[in-house]
């Protein structure tokens, strides 16, 4: 009878789980093997890629994008898309720098702090947002990508009536210091924040209560639904940090360069 | 002692359709009851009222001798009546312990833990194990995403889930009826051992055979009355099917 042979039956099938582990690890890794084919390719086509010049270069434009990405990665998760992350870098840090503008002609304290102040904008920008996107997603009940395309269009909006479409210049030079700041001349100090906030939210992902109800929602919300979990509240959650890291992102930009102040995206 | 879940003439209607007219019935701790009829029968409606989705228009629903009224199946899962419905409600991308425990997940016990809602992921992966292995379900590795899972296996993951988090009742919606042979016999092989643990189980089935191979007793609802309750010799698909067409009428047993 089936009853008895099931007690012992998972010595058996043990070598059909491991198979099949395997194979979904295949399933996961594959594109990280074509990261590695296209840094061999570039290598050996130009003398010029695999240089400490453009490595500071290129991992310094990245974090930006990567910041994008991470939010990003937590909203399709959980079966959603956020269109506004672009706009909203551009709107915060257009905030960013017409905060840091207006609180140096003024009467403020020393630069730090009103670089301080600066960041604080970009990021606060962007949490506005990503609340706005969560909120009219979790309990209005419109589809993401209809609230987050008015949602762009809204930030590429406020981004050009913040200083009529000029770019912002009047900034801290201190801004510029820390951004250029490198450890050991390999790690320049944004990428290295960065680097903290990717892995940080790729262990979330993997390892906390937050990220698997991310990827359960993602999977089948009625399942999350039906188990008693609040998924109004994980959405508004996971749309907060994806905006708070589209704020993130020109916050580091602002203190790279010295002219943020455009929006990137437009409609 | 009060039934484990009596229901007590239970009406419910959508505007003018009348889809339970004063329906009762009651099942016992450990006892497996069976409710069958055609569609339209009133089946899905009484799973509704039971399991929270829906509130009757009247009549009472009775847990251990105490009225009931749930307002999500939340609430009903709650109170300790879990429901497996035809869809099973499982992640499939999500491995076998995930969905085990979702929404009840166990956390780390330390600070760190508590803070950011650090998963104990080896504490979950051995509680879902043991508790697999005690339902003699067929689960070859729990790490294994459900959907690679075969679909008595998917069966056998949600109805050990309903039955770990419940110690009262477990409603099931068609559990067989999607799946081969064999399968058919391990997911009712299960049923029987959760009733045996002492929960009461009510079996919402169109399989006949399955319905005379695991219950005490069967309702049969017709037009959303109950047209029979069946028993012991009773208790065959011959009179389960005289019932549900209406080929058969009269009095119960």
């Amino acid at each position: 009878m089936t009853t008895d042979t099931a007690v012992d039956a998972p010595a058996a099938a043990g070598h059909r789980g491991v198979l099949l582990r395997g194979q979904a690890l295949v399933r996961d890794l594959w594109i990280a093997g074509v990261l590695v084919a296209l840094i061999v390719a570039f290598s050996i086509d130009s003398p010029y890629f695999l240089t400490r010049a453009n490595w500071l270069n290129t991992s310094s434009t990245a974090t930006e994008v990567l910041l994008l990405a991470v939010g990003e990665t937590f909203v399709i998760c959980a079966a959603g898309i956020d269109l506004s992350v672009g706009a909203v870098l551009g709107l915060s840090g257009t905030a960013g720098a017409w905060v840091m503008a207006h609180a140096f002609a003024g009467p403020a304290g020393p630069a730090i702090g009103v670089v301080a102040l600066g960041f604080a904008a970009c990021v606060l920008v962007g949490a506005i947002f990503g609340l706005a996107n969560g909120f009219l997603i979790a309990w209005a009940g419109i589809p993401p990508f209809v609230v987050t395309l008015g949602t762009l269009g809204v930030a590429t909006g406020f981004g050009y009536l913040l200083n009529n479409g000029q770019e912002i210049s009047a900034i801290p030079g201190s801004v510029v210091t820390f951004g250029n700041t490198n450890l050991g001349g390999w790690v320049p100090v944004p990428v290295l924040i960065t680097a903290v906030i990717a892995i940080w939210c790729a262990v979330v992902l993997a390892k906390t209560r937050f990220g698997a109800y991310t990827l359960s929602i993602g999977d089948n919300r009625e399942a999350v639904v039906r188990a008693g979990i609040n998924d109004r509240r994980y959405l508004l959650e996971i749309y907060l940090l994806s905006g708070t890291l589209a704020g993130v992102g020109p916050a580091r930009s602002s203190t790279w360069a010295s002219t943020p102040a455009r929006p990137r995206s437009r409609c | 002692m009060s039934p484990r879940l009596e229901v007590r003439d239970i009406t419910k209607h959508y505007g003018g359709v009348q889809a339970l007219r004063g329906v009762s019935l009651q099942v016992d701790a450990g006892e497996v009851l069976g409710v069958v009829g055609d569609n339209g029968a009133g089946k899905s409606t009484l799973l509704k009222i039971l399991s929270g989705a829906t509130f009757p228009s009247s009549g009472q629903v009775l847990l251990e001798g105490q009225r009931v009224r749930f307002a999500t199946p939340a609430a009903a899962r709650e109170a300790g009546v879990a429901t497996v419905n035809q869809d099973l409600a499982l992640a499939g991308p999500r491995d076998v312990v995930a969905n085990f425990f979702l929404g009840r997940e166990k956390l780390a016990g330390n600070w760190l833990g508590r803070r950011v809602g650090w998963l104990d992921g080896k504490a979950m992966a051995a509680h879902t194990v043991s508790e697999l292995a005690r339902l003699r379900t067929r689960i070859p590795d729990v790490h294994l995403a459900s959907r690679d899972l075969s679909g008595g296996q998917r069966q056998a993951l949600a109805i050990a889930r309903a039955a770990a988090w419940t110690s009262k009742v477990l409603l099931l919606d068609e559990p067989t009826s999607a799946l081969g042979v064999e399968q058919q016999q391990q997911v009712l092989d299960l049923i029987r051992r959760v009733s045996g643990e002492g929960i009461a189980v009510i079996l919402i089935s169109h399989q006949m055979p399955d319905v005379v191979a695991v219950c005490g007793r069967a309702v049969v609802l017709r037009l959303g009355q109950v047209a029979a309750t069946l028993a012991g010799p009773d208790l065959t698909g011959e009179n389960l099917v005289g019932f549900i067409t209406g080929a058969m009428t009269g009095s119960d047993q």
